[in-house]
């Protein structure tokens, strides 16, 4: 007889349902009260000049919207290809909005196409803080056939999302502005409250007649929100990639083996990180089984095709997206 | 603008939210009150994890807030309720299988008194180090280990009697 026998039972007492829900609302509660967001970067102040215009991005990193302009910030985006200035369409949202300054320097994709912004701007002013970087396909001045109307759609569906999303955070900051005060809540208390709305977007990929674009909407008052939509386009079909054509015709089963395989390592390797499924959380009913169609994905600069999770999908929400270089994309 | 501290003593609750609440329960036996237990204890941690000594563990300063946050809820809300060796006998239910020894030596473990009860599943259980235990106990290293050992004693006892 060993007391430590008795382990496994003690490991088995059931945990009440509510238990993490109370926790996840105390954290948030306690971050709140501390004027932190939920990514626990502090919410910054209008007092506070530095911090004007952050990138809540990634959650990580606070770039000063100066330096983000600056050569660091241009270098990353044109790294890809050299770069064709071209004049920007900017259409503001509305007429207050100060309208980013200059041209943006636009990669080149091949000679194929060009992703533009079309969208550009910085606004922090009364309710919100707007950081705006819309992008748009271009096709244009190429001698290649390319699919228009194919173009034309991704680019109207992008305007969509954007529009959507900036219009729905408005809504919702209204309406937590309206019960705020209709509980009581006094101007004193409201303060400097603010929402954060950040569109922008990545060139993953561009080779030959491919483009794999990602484009980030994220939101943040009480607690941040973010998420991402991938176009992976072969703009001369005029077709959605998918994950059947990249990796051909057992990507099922190649990408649930490598997720599967990539999760073991990752736990072997920090143990704080966590999946649901795995390790202490073998019983989460919401652990990963399979991909599908709708998996998220895009091709990375080496041509590897990364799938996308988002927070809270297949592992807690502090674990935030999680990506999984799966293979070579067949392009 | 991070506070470093702060995000790992968020990630530790997080992460040990589980292992208090079955400590809780050790405690207080019943899911409601451990639930209570380990809402004060998350509170308690949030509000003072200023005062997390560079030496302790996370995990183990949160440990200590719990057995102090159980106690105290005990103590609250101390009814008239017997000691355990006082219980009144349970109602025996035929079982339908042996239970494997495990689960025996988990039942003894549940039934020892609260100090070394918390001794026990702290080393064994959470797989703390003595150190750590006999500062979350508030005690010294002598007395964990002789807790320890009277626990190792009276779970031993207990078993024999019930074979």
């Amino acid at each position: 007889m060993r007391i430590e026998d008795g382990k496994k039972h003690y490991e088995d007492i059931e945990i009440p349902n509510e238990l993490s829900s109370m926790v996840s609302g105390l954290i948030e509660k306690d971050r709140t009260k501390r004027g932190l967001y939920d990514d626990g970067r502090a919410k910054p102040s209008l007092d506070d000049g530095k911090l004007q215009g952050t990138d809540i991005r990634d959650g990580q990193t606070i770039i000063d919207l100066k330096k983000r302009k600056g050569a660091l910030y241009m270098m990353k985006r044109t790294a890809a290809a050299a770069a064709a200035v071209l004049a920007v369409f900017t259409l503001g949202l509305n007429t207050s909005e100060a309208f980013a300054e200059g041209a943006a320097s636009l990669p080149v994709i091949g000679q194929i196409a060009r992703v533009l912004t079309v969208r550009s701007y910085h606004v922090n002013e009364g309710d919100y803080r707007i950081d705006m970087e819309m992008p748009a396909v271009d096709t244009a001045g190429t001698s290649v056939q390319t699919d228009t109307d194919f173009t034309a759609l991704v680019n109207s569906q992008i305007e969509k999302i954007v529009d959507d999303y900036t219009a729905q955070a408005k809504t919702e900051f209204q309406e937590y502005k309206e019960a705020f005060f209709a509980t009581g809540g006094t101007e004193a208390e409201w303060a400097d409250r603010q929402m954060d709305i950040n569109v922008d977007y990545e060139v993953k990929y561009q080779q030959g007649t491919v483009l794999s674009l990602e484009l980030m909407t994220s939101k943040s008052w009480v607690s941040s929100q973010e998420e991402r939509h991938y176009y992976n386009l072969d703009l001369v079909t005029g077709q959605e990639l998918s994950l059947n054509q990249l990796l051909g015709e057992n990507w099922k089963e190649l990408c649930n083996a490598e997720i599967d395989k990539q999760i073991k390592e990752q736990l072997a390797d920090d143990p704080g990180l966590s999946y649901f499924g795995y390790g202490d959380n073998e019983l989460s009913d919401a652990k990963f089984s399979s991909v599908t169609e709708d998996t998220d994905f895009y091709i990375n600069a080496d041509g590897q095709v990364v799938l996308v999770f988002p927070k809270y999908d297949i592992a807690p929400g502090y674990m935030g997206f999680r990506e999984f270089a799966v293979g070579k994309a067949n392009l | 603008m991070k506070d470093e501290m702060y995000e790992q003593v968020v990630s530790c609750i997080i992460q040990e939210q589980n292992s208090l609440y079955r400590l809780a329960l050790s405690y207080t036996k019943d899911r409601d009150s451990a639930m209570d237990v380990v809402q004060n204890t998350v509170l308690k941690a949030l509000e003072s994890y200023g005062s997390i000594r560079k030496a302790a563990t996370a995990r183990a300063w949160l440990f200590s807030i719990a057995v102090h946050e159980s106690i105290r809820y005990l103590n609250k809300n101390r009814r008239e309720l017997p000691s355990n060796e006082e219980l009144p006998e349970q109602i025996y239910v035929e079982q339908a299988y042996e239970p494997d020894d495990g689960e025996t030596v988990y039942e003894s473990v549940m039934k020892l008194p609260d100090d070394m009860r918390t001794v026990v599943i702290l080393r064994y259980y959470e797989e703390l180090s003595l150190k750590e235990i006999a500062e979350i106990t508030n005690t010294n290293l002598n007395t964990v280990k002789y807790r320890l050992y009277a626990a190792q004693k009276r779970i031993e006892k207990m078993i024999k009697e019930e074979l």
